[in-house]
C-alpha cells in the first residue's frame, strides 16, 4: 500500500511539473540571481542613507533597486510573488502609488494568502487619491468563498488533483475490493471528496472566465476617464481618475480601454495611462 | 494594338489625352522658382491708421518662417496667414498645359505711431530649409490732423512695478460735449502685443459701450467729466499688465481713428437741413514706461508661492466630529489682489508630515477670467489616530507689493472631534485589517510597509496557468486517469463475469453425464447431478419444486411431453431414494441423460421467455 502511495505521489508531482514546466520562460537564471541581489543591497543602501539624512541619494539607491527589480521581473513574466513585493515595497518608497498597487497585485495574485503583501496592499490603496468603493454584495461574496481568494491557484490545483484521485481510488477500490466497499466511512468521505472537488473546479474555472476581463490597475498619476474611446468625448466624472485605481479590462480598442471600476461604473480611459496585472 | 477606324478612333484618342492631362501624365507642367515677395497695402498713410503687410511666398505650400525685423515706432501683428495654391489645365489646338502654382501668404497688421519714412528692411523668409529674402519696401507716414477738442488718454496706476505685479492702465477716450465721434476706424494699444508682459482686459464692472480695440472687443464705460473746465463725454476701459521680465516696460503710444464732429459749425444746406463738419480725425495717447523690479531674493521663504498681490485664505472642514480614517472634506479659500492662475495647489504637505493626517489631491475651482483673483481648493483629509485635535492652519506665502516684502496669509485652526474608529468591517472578516492592539498595551502601526524578502533570489515560478495545464499532457493523463482506470476495471469485471458463465453452461450434459456414471446405484447422487444440470440450464438453486421447474421448462420452450417425463424421473428418484421401489438407479440416470439429450439444444439456445 505505500508503494501505492509514493508511485500516485510521484505521478501526481510529474504530471504538475509537466504542467508547468511548458509555461517556464527561458532566462538566465544566474544573471537575474545577481540582478536581485544587487536590487536587495542598493535597497539596504537606501534605508542607510535615509537614515543619514541623504534624501537625494537614498532615492537614487531606490531607483537603482527599482531598475533590477523590473528587468527580472518583466524577463520573467512577474511569476514570482516575491519579487513583485519587492519591487511594490520600491515604489512605494519612492512615492508611485499607481505602480506600487499594481505590483502587490501581482503579488497578492501569486502569494494571496502572504501577510506582507496583504499590509502592503493595504497600505498602497490608503493612500490612492481616489476613493472608489466596492459593493457591499463583492465584499461579502470574498468571505464567503474565502479558500478562493486566500489559496493561490497552484494550491488550489494540487488539491484538486488529490480530491479528484482519491475519488477515483475510492470508485476503483469500491470495485474490486468486496471488503472495502462493506466499509460505512467509504461512503461520507466519498462525498465529501467530491463536493471539495466540485468546488474546487468552480473556483479555477471562474478564474478562467474572470481572465477575459483581466484586472488593471491605473498606472498614470491622474487620466481623465472619458464617455467614449476618444479625447473629443466629455469626462465621465467630475475629476481624472489618479495612480492606484484599480479596474477590470472590458475592451482593449488600441489606443483606449473600456474598464470598469471596482464599483461597477464604467469608463474609457487611454490604454498607456494603466497597466494589467497579468 | 489596333484602334477602330474613322471617328471612333479619333474620339478614343481624344479621351486618352483628356485623362492623361488630368492625371498629369506625360503633359507640360509650368515649373514655378521658389521666391519671396513683400506688398504694403498703402504706401502712403496716416499715423495710427492700420495697414497690411503682406509676405507672400511663390513655389511651395509650406509653411515660411519669417523673420520680421523691429520696427522703430510700428506695431505690428499678425492677423492670417495660409497656402495660397492653384491649378489650372489650358488645352489650346490640342497643345494640353497643365499649370500649377503653390505659395503661402502671411499678412500682418502695421499701425505706424510716428510720422516720417518707415522703411520696411528686406525681410528673411526660411521655406523647405531654404533662404529668401523679399525686396525693401518704404511706406510714408503723415501726422493726421489733430483736433484738441478730442484727447487720448493712457495713465499707470503706478510707474514702477514688480515682475508678477498685475498694473491697471487706464485708458480714456474722451470728446467736448456736443461733439462725438460717429465711426470708429481703428484703434490700435500695442501694449496689448507686448512681448515682456502678459496683458489683459480688465472686466467692465457693468453696461458699456462696445469698442474694438487692437483687435480684442471690449466694454468701456462712458461717463462725464470736466476737463480744462468744460464738460467733456469719456469713454473708459482698463486693461491689466503683468510684467514678466524686469527692466523698463514700454507702453506705447494708443492711437484711435475715427470720423467723428470736428466743430460746432453748423450750416444748412440749399434744402434747409442742418449740415455738420465731420472728418476723419485720428489722435494719439503719450508713450509710457514703466520701471518693473524683479522679486528680491532676501527673504525669500522656502514654500514660495510665487503670486504677487495681497491675499487672504480662509478654510472650513465638514464634518466637525469623525472618527478615524472618516473622510473629512476641507475647503481652504484664497482671494486677493493678485492673479491666481499660476497657483495649482495649496501646500498642505504639513498635515501628511505630522503623521496625523492623510491627504487627499486637491481639486481647484477659480473664479472666471484669464486672471483669476478667488479660487478654492477642495480636499479630503482622514485623521490617523484619535489625538487629533484640530487641522492645523493652512499658509500661503506670496510677494506684497505695497510692502515690497514676502508675507504669509494664514488660515485659522479648525477643531475637530476624532473619535476612535473600531468596527468590525469586512476586512476585518477576512484577516485583512491590520490589528489595532496586540499584546499588552502594544499598539501596531497603522500604515507603513513590510521588510523586503531577501535569502534565495525570489526566482522560482509560481504562477499557475490552469487551462495551459489541462492542455499539456500530463493534465489530460492525470484528469483522465481515474475515470479510465474505473471503466477499464469495470470492463474487466464484466468479462471475467462472463467468461465464467460460459463454461458452466456450455459443459452442462458432459457434466450430468460424467455425475450420472460417477453416481452409479447411488439415488442421490444422481438427483444432485440433475439438480445441478438444471440449475445451470435454468439458472435455478437449490432443489426447487417441480412445479417450478415444470414452470422454468415450459418457460424456455420445452414440450409438456418432457416435463411429465421430468415429473415422473423425480418421483422415481424419490422412490428410489426412501426404498419404494426396486428400480435401479443406475438405470435412472441413463433415463435422465437421455431426456437431457433431448431438452438440451433447446435449453442451450437460450428460447422461451
Amino acid at each position: 500500500m505505500t508503494r501505492v502511495r509514493r508511485a500516485a505521489a510521484l505521478l501526481l508531482t510529474l504530471a504538475v511539473a509537466a504542467g508547468t514546466a511548458a509555461q517556464e520562460p527561458a532566462g538566465d537564471a544566474m544573471d537575474a540571481g545577481a540582478l536581485v541581489r544587487e536590487a536587495s543591497d542598493l535597497y539596504r543602501q537606501a534605508d542607510q542613507l535615509e537614515t543619514a539624512g541623504q534624501s537625494a541619494a537614498a532615492a537614487q539607491a531606490l531607483r537603482g533597486a527599482l531598475l533590477r527589480y523590473e528587468r527580472v521581473g518583466s524577463a520573467t513574466g512577474w511569476s514570482n510573488g516575491r519579487l513583485a513585493y519587492n519591487a511594490g515595497n520600491t515604489h512605494l518608497r519612492l512615492g508611485d502609488v499607481g505602480r506600487a498597487v499594481l505590483l502587490y497585485r501581482r503579488a497578492a495574485e501569486l502569494m494571496p494568502g502572504d501577510r506582507n503583501v496583504r499590509q502592503g496592499l493595504a497600505y498602497a490603496r490608503r493612500l490612492r487619491a481616489d476613493r472608489i468603493d466596492e459593493p457591499v454584495s463583492a465584499g461579502l461574496l470574498r468571505v464567503v468563498l474565502f479558500w478562493h481568494y486566500l489559496l493561490p491557484t497552484r494550491t488550489r490545483a494540487i488539491a484538486f488533483l488529490v480530491l479528484w484521485c482519491a475519488v477515483w481510488a475510492g470508485v476503483l477500490l469500491r470495485m474490486l475490493a468486496p471488503a472495502v466497499r462493506r466499509q460505512s466511512w467509504l461512503r461520507p468521505a466519498g462525498a465529501a471528496c467530491v463536493l471539495l472537488a466540485a468546488a474546487l473546479a468552480g473556483s479555477l474555472a471562474a478564474e478562467l472566465i474572470e481572465a477575459s476581463t483581466p484586472p488593471g490597475v491605473i498606472t498614470a498619476a491622474s487620466a481623465v476617464a472619458r464617455q467614449g474611446d476618444g479625447h473629443s468625448y466629455e469626462p465621465s466624472f467630475a475629476s481624472a481618475l489618479h495612480g492606484g485605481t484599480e479596474f477590470r479590462l472590458l475592451e482593449d480598442r488600441g489606443e483606449w480601454w473600456h474598464i470598469r471600476l471596482v464599483d461597477g461604473r464604467e469608463t474609457w480611459i487611454v490604454a498607456g495611462a494603466g497597466e494589467l496585472i497579468r | 494594338m489596333e484602334f477602330p477606324p474613322g471617328p471612333r478612333k479619333r474620339a478614343l484618342l481624344r479621351t486618352l489625352l483628356v485623362a492623361a492631362a488630368l492625371c498629369g501624365l506625360s503633359l507640360p507642367v509650368a515649373a514655378q522658382s521658389l521666391a519671396a515677395r513683400a506688398a504694403v497695402s498703402a504706401a502712403e498713410t496716416e499715423m495710427g491708421v492700420p495697414f497690411t503687410l503682406q509676405i507672400a511666398v511663390d513655389g511651395s505650400d509650406a509653411t515660411p518662417q519669417a523673420e520680421l525685423p523691429a520696427l522703430d515706432g510700428v506695431s505690428v501683428r499678425q492677423v492670417s496667414a495660409g497656402p495660397n495654391n492653384s491649378e489650372s489645365i489650358t488645352i489650346i489646338n490640342g497643345q494640353t498645359t497643365r499649370r500649377v502654382q503653390r505659395g503661402y501668404l502671411v499678412n500682418y497688421e502695421l499701425i505706424a505711431s510716428r510720422a516720417g519714412r518707415l522703411e520696411i528692411p528686406s525681410i528673411d523668409v526660411t521655406v523647405d530649409g531654404e533662404r529668401l529674402s523679399t525686396q525693401p519696401l518704404a511706406v510714408t507716414i503723415f501726422t493726421p490732423p489733430s483736433i484738441e477738442e478730442y484727447r487720448l488718454l493712457v495713465d499707470a496706476a503706478v510707474d514702477r512695478a514688480w515682475v508678477g505685479q498685475p498694473v491697471t492702465l487706464t485708458t480714456t477716450w474722451m470728446w467736448q460735449e456736443g461733439l462725438g465721434p460717429r465711426r470708429l476706424l481703428s484703434f490700435s494699444h500695442p501694449v496689448m502685443n507686448a512681448d515682456d508682459a502678459d496683458v489683459v482686459i480688465a472686466p467692465s464692472p457693468g453696461e458699456g459701450v462696445e469698442l474694438t480695440v487692437h483687435g480684442t472687443s471690449l466694454k468701456a464705460v462712458q461717463r462725464a467729466v470736466r476737463q480744462d473746465g468744460k464738460a467733456h463725454v469719456a469713454l473708459v476701459f482698463d486693461v491689466i499688465v503683468v510684467p514678466r521680465e524686469p527692466g523698463l516696460l514700454e507702453v506705447p503710444a494708443a492711437t484711435v481713428s475715427f470720423e467723428g464732429i470736428a466743430s460746432f459749425r453748423t450750416g444748412r444746406d440749399v434744402l434747409g437741413r442742418t449740415v455738420r463738419d465731420i472728418r476723419r480725425l485720428v489722435i494719439s495717447s503719450e508713450p509710457l514706461e514703466l520701471t518693473v523690479d524683479p522679486l528680491p531674493s532676501a527673504g525669500r521663504p522656502d514654500g514660495f508661492s510665487g503670486l504677487v498681490g495681497t491675499f487672504e485664505i480662509s478654510a472650513t472642514a465638514e464634518p466637525a466630529a469623525a472618527k478615524v480614517g472618516d473622510p473629512i472634506t476641507l475647503e481652504v479659500s484664497v482671494s486677493g489682489s493678485g492673479d491666481l492662475s499660476g497657483l495649482a495647489e495649496l501646500d498642505l504637505a504639513h498635515l501628511d508630515a505630522a503623521g496625523d493626517f492623510r491627504v487627499a489631491a486637491q481639486r481647484v475651482e477659480r473664479a472666471p477670467g484669464r486672471y483669476p483673483s478667488r479660487a478654492t481648493f477642495r480636499t479630503t483629509v482622514r485623521a490617523l489616530h484619535d489625538s487629533v485635535g484640530a487641522i492645523p492652519p493652512v499658509r500661503l506665502t506670496y510677494f506684497d507689493p505695497q510692502r515690497g516684502a514676502y508675507a504669509e496669509a494664514a488660515s485659522a485652526p479648525i477643531a475637530l472631534d476624532v473619535q476612535p474608529a473600531r468596527q468590525v468591517t469586512l476586512r476585518d472578516v477576512e484577516g485583512g485589517a491590520l490589528a489595532e492592539e496586540e499584546g499588552e498595551g502594544l499598539a501596531a502601526a497603522a500604515a507603513g510597509i513590510a521588510h523586503n524578502y531577501e535569502g534565495e533570489p525570489p526566482l522560482r515560478r509560481q504562477r499557475f496557468d490552469t487551462a495551459a495545464f489541462v492542455r499539456s499532457p500530463g493534465g489530460v493523463l492525470l484528469l483522465a486517469a481515474g475515470p479510465l482506470a474505473a471503466g477499464i476495471a469495470a470492463l474487466w469485471m464484466r468479462l471475467r463475469r462472463m467468461a465464467a458463465a460460459v463454461p458452466a453452461t456450455r459443459g452442462a450434459l458432459a457434466r450430468l453425464r460424467r455425475a450420472t456414471a460417477d453416481a452409479g446405484d447411488d439415488a442421490a447422487a444422481v438427483a444432485a447431478a440433475l439438480f445441478d444440470y438444471l440449475r445451470v440450464r435454468l439458472g435455478t438453486a437449490g432443489t426447487p419444486g417441480i412445479d417450478l421447474l415444470a414452470q422454468a421448462l415450459e418457460g424456455r420452450g420445452i414440450g409438456s411431453g418432457h416435463v411429465d417425463e421430468l415429473r415422473e424421473m423425480l418421483e422415481r428418484i424419490d422412490s428410489v431414494r426412501y426404498g419404494a421401489t426396486t428400480d435401479s438407479a443406475d438405470a435412472l440416470g441413463s433415463r435422465i441423460v437421455r431426456w437431457a439429450e433431448a431438452v438440451d439444444p433447446i435449453l442451450a439456445r437460450g428460447g422461451g421467455s
